[in-house]
């Protein structure tokens, strides 16, 4: 029901960067920006219960600072949180509360950039700690990964953009194990696309899609699926 | 619409389309066997508490409330394991309990639960000087302190810890039969107070496998008579 409802959703979102303004240049360096909205999400946590699937819905709150160089270099720090309960109809008995925040950091360098294309590379580095708070059990891990982000100035006043990451590397310190993971047993796609509109010289307002799925092939099998769809406003200085 | 942002947004689309239908495939259906042993396990055993006179549990159950940290120990086999200590009334030791020889538990007898070979033995391991302390030689291979493991014959493997030091009395490859004695309760290994650690799984391996719910027999759970059951926390057993 959910996903069916994110779907459209997202659809018009993007579609909708067809209306047409041209009044505003974006040239300033940096932007701080917050966003809320709606998180649909799935967990397969076998240590911490014999479940083969939990599933979670949740307001998300993000805050995204942007700083820029000259050069387009573009370093990011993004904070999410998101506060909620973990839900199975299997086994309703071990639905549990489940809090998870996400620090991220990433370092981009511009690698193409064409007419209205630009293309930035980099690394980006991960942290987030999430707590089964009932039962005082938490799950801290460290990933890093390659990104890529593609934007593409769709006129003076919008923008659309997508960052895409791999993550290769994973450090987890959890109630349950204490362990390293690269790519033959830790996979991920962490996906960001954005629409952004410019308000002002200051201010931009934006729709933001993002999806998050990571997953470890390990006996105690760790599998978490995202899908976030959140509306942001943006400060440019 | 310009046929690059007329693509960009086909892929967009086709992109969030691909990746929000797929969920069921992403989160895959492993942990179906988990679900399974939860819900429609029995042992094949035939146990009996492995204890004379009243014990009360501190863990032991199938919710992360009563089973504690044991429930979250699934690749140790620790899920569905017991924690009991004895006690005489509501007390479970005399004096203010700051010694190990203060718990009535400390030196109790120990019996096999179920027929079966002795397969493993740790009788060497010292007690934590006093309750509530860890001696600094313990780690994660030999947080079961003395110890002894059951082959029960049948897939069914018994795990018993934190014996008192040199109080086992069989030996690998003994034959033990149900309510023998094989040792005495102790302070041994990862516990912060005299206690016995049971746990029931399916692998001869310390540590290393799949946890079981285990039922008792003809046993009495806080005076109610049960021919069969799995006992929780804070309840307190006895045979008789």
């Amino acid at each position: 029901m959910n996903i069916k409802l994110l779907v459209p959703l997202s659809i018009l979102a993007l579609s909708s960067s067809t209306a047409v303004s041209q009044t505003v240049t974006d040239t300033r360096q940096n932007s701080l920006e917050f966003s809320s909205g709606y998180t649909i999400g799935a967990i397969k946590n076998l240590s911490f219960a014999p479940v083969v699937r939990y599933d979670y819905n949740a307001l998300n709150h993000q805050f995204k600072y942007v700083r820029k160089t000259k050069k387009d270099k573009r370093f990011e720090v993004q904070l999410d949180y998101l506060d909620t309960n973990l839900k199975s109809e299997t086994i309703p008995a071990l639905n549990a509360s489940y809090a998870k925040v996400v620090l991220n950091f990433s370092y981009l360098r511009p690698v193409y950039t064409k007419s209205r294309w630009t293309i930035h590379a980099g690394l980006q580095a991960q942290t987030n700690v999430s707590g089964y708070n009932d039962w005082q059990a938490y799950d801290a891990q460290q990933k890093f990964g390659l990104a890529g982000r593609f934007a593409y100035q769709i006129d003076q006043r919008q923008y659309l953009t997508s960052k895409l990451t791999i993550p290769f590397f994973m450090l987890r310190v959890a109630t349950f194990e204490d362990s390293t993971y690269s790519l033959g047993r830790y996979q991920g796609v962490w996906c960001n696309t954005e629409y952004k509109y410019s308000l002002s010289k200051h201010f931009d307002i934006k729709a933001i899609y993002n999806f998050h799925y990571d997953r470890l092939q390990i006996s105690d099998a760790y599998r978490e699926l995202q899908h976030q769809l959140n509306l942001g406003i943006q400060f440019k200085f | 619409m310009k046929p690059s942002l007329r693509l960009t947004t086909i892929l967009s689309t086709v992109l969030i389309v691909v990746l929000t239908s797929c969920a069921d495939t992403l989160i895959g259906d492993q942990g179906q066997l988990d679900e399974d042993v939860y819900f429609n396990y029995q042992a094949i055993t035939d146990l009996e508490l492995p204890f004379e006179e009243e014990w009360y549990l501190t863990a032991g159950g199938r919710t992360h409330a009563d089973g504690g940290g044991h429930f979250f120990q699934r690749e140790s086999g620790q899920r569905y394991a017991y924690d009991m200590i004895k006690i005489e009334g509501d007390r479970a030791a005399t004096g203010d309990g700051s010694t190990n020889e203060d718990a009535f538990g400390f030196g109790a007898r120990i019996n096999a639960p179920a027929d079966g070979v002795i397969i493993s033995v740790e009788n060497s391991i010292d007690d934590n000087l006093r309750p509530g302390f860890i001696n600094p030689n313990i780690n994660n291979s030999n947080l079961g302190g003395n110890y002894i493991m059951i082959d029960h014959l049948n897939g069914e493997y018994s795990l018993l810890a934190h014996f008192k030091k040199g109080s086992i009395i069989v030996a690998v490859g003994d034959t033990v039969v149900q309510g023998q004695e094989v040792g005495k309760a102790g302070n041994s290994g990862n516990s912060t107070g005299t206690h016995l650690h049971y746990q029931l799984q399916n692998t001869p391996d310390y540590l290393n496998g799949f946890g079981l719910p285990a039922q008792f027999q003809n046993y009495y759970e806080d005076d109610i008579f049960i021919a069969r059951g799995e006992p929780t926390r804070d309840q307190k057993v006895r045979k008789n």
